[in-house]
């Protein structure tokens, strides 16, 4: 029995079909860049967020035009200093694990936490599993970037990596636009254990 | 009325004459997958960067060139006199394990086994936390005289293995010491805690 006309018909439709839904999955399944990149968390500024090996609470973001230090480190910078004030700690394993990502993204810009300050910032204390470590993060920016129409949609970017691909990275949205400049902020020292 | 239509199947014939190829399937399909399976978890397994030989609270146990036991395990509260001469942050406690080390021979280089020591805890709803031994918390007060292993001492020893830890670290789950001697990778030696 030869088949029919419609048969003909069904038969390409379905191999249509197939290749369509073939080229779909193809075009739409993420690529290795995708596949490899940081796993998101969103965050909000106060309010505590998890991700695989991180713990953080953003408690205050300020700018100013110095700052001082918990050690006495006056820093003095040609631009402005944004002082992000937090807690972190590591979740499950503090073997590596530091604040490997601190970086204040303004636009297409990103700037990595100010390591001037030495033991004054969170930025060069090693974390430990459960236990939160409170203080600063200090980003050095210049002048024009805090008033640039991107500042409004900066975001703070936290990791236990330095590079954060495969694993979680708590994104912080930050209005720096909105933020006064003050002359001068004395931040505290670093400081272990429940505030 | 009576006879069945010609040309049609009776399942039990269908059977019967397929009976050889049926049995083909259920044997080959089942060996196959099994194969596949084990070659593949196998290949997992071969694979884990460590593997954990356990002991049972106060259990000795042999592991790279030595005997293991943990003696005791103090655990200094955040919120006693004694963890405040410490500085222990808010919120923390501090363990301290000593492990008794009884070295039965030496590595390739003469010297007895160096090693690290992790407290591991595990039985939680979430994901198992580790703590490293001396970890990145500075304590004030006189320290323990030796906090890890040593790779000149060849009669029997102790060292203080010291884990500042959450609070709550240990209250709802269990807590080992996990002693890992490079030199006897993939392998760690797990000491169970009271």
């Amino acid at each position: 029995m030869s088949p029919s006309r419609w048969q003909y018909l069904v038969n390409g439709t379905a191999l249509v079909a197939i290749l369509s839904v073939a080229a779909v999955v193809m075009h739409s399944a993420p690529d290795r860049d995708l596949q490899q990149s940081p796993i998101r968390v969103a965050a909000t500024l106060g309010e505590p967020a998890s991700g695989r090996n991180i713990h953080a609470t953003v408690h205050s973001v300020a700018v100013a035009e110095t700052v001082t230090a918990g050690n006495g480190w006056a820093g003095t910078t040609a631009g402005l200093w944004v002082v992000v004030d937090l807690s972190v700690e590591a979740v499950v394993d503090d073997v590596g694990a530091a604040l490997g990502t601190a970086v204040l993204r303004v636009g297409d810009t990103s700037y990595s936490a100010s390591t001037r300050p030495g033991d004054a910032t969170v930025a060069a204390v090693g974390l430990t599993t459960g236990i939160a470590l409170t203080g600063p993060l200090m980003f050095e920016l210049p002048t024009d970037v805090v008033s640039s129409d991107a500042a409004a949609t900066a975001s703070l970017e936290l990791a236990t990596n330095s590079d954060p691909r495969v694993d979680s990275l708590l994104v912080v949205p930050v209005d720096l636009a909105a933020l006064e400049v003050r002359e001068n902020i004395d931040v505290d020292f670093p400081e272990w254990g429940v505030r | 009325m009576g006879s069945a239509v010609k040309g049609a199947v009776e399942p039990a014939g269908w059977l019967k004459r397929n009976r050889r190829a049926l049995l083909a399937v259920l044997v080959l399909l089942p060996a196959t997958l099994g194969i596949m399976f084990a070659n593949q978890w196998l290949g997992y397994f071969e694979e884990w960067p460590s593997r954990p030989v356990p002991a049972a609270a106060g259990e000795t146990i042999e592991y790279g060139n030595a005997r293991w036991s943990i003696e005791t395990s103090d655990r200094v509260l955040g919120d006693s006199a004694a963890g405040r001469e410490r500085n222990l942050p808010a919120g923390s406690d501090l363990l301290v394990v000593t492990v008794a080390v009884d070295p039965t021979g030496t590595g390739p280089d003469g010297k007895t086994d160096l090693c690290s020591a992790r407290l591991e805890e595990s039985g939680r709803q979430e994901a198992t936390r580790t703590w490293s031994n001396t970890g990145p918390i500075s304590l004030d007060g006189p320290g323990p005289e030796r906090t890890s292993c040593s790779s000149t001492l060849t009669t029997p020893y102790t060292f203080d293995a010291q884990f500042v830890v959450p609070a709550d670290a240990g209250k709802a789950s269990s807590l080992s010491v996990s002693i890992v001697v490079v030199e006897a990778l993939p392998d760690y030696a797990s000491l169970a805690l009271d």
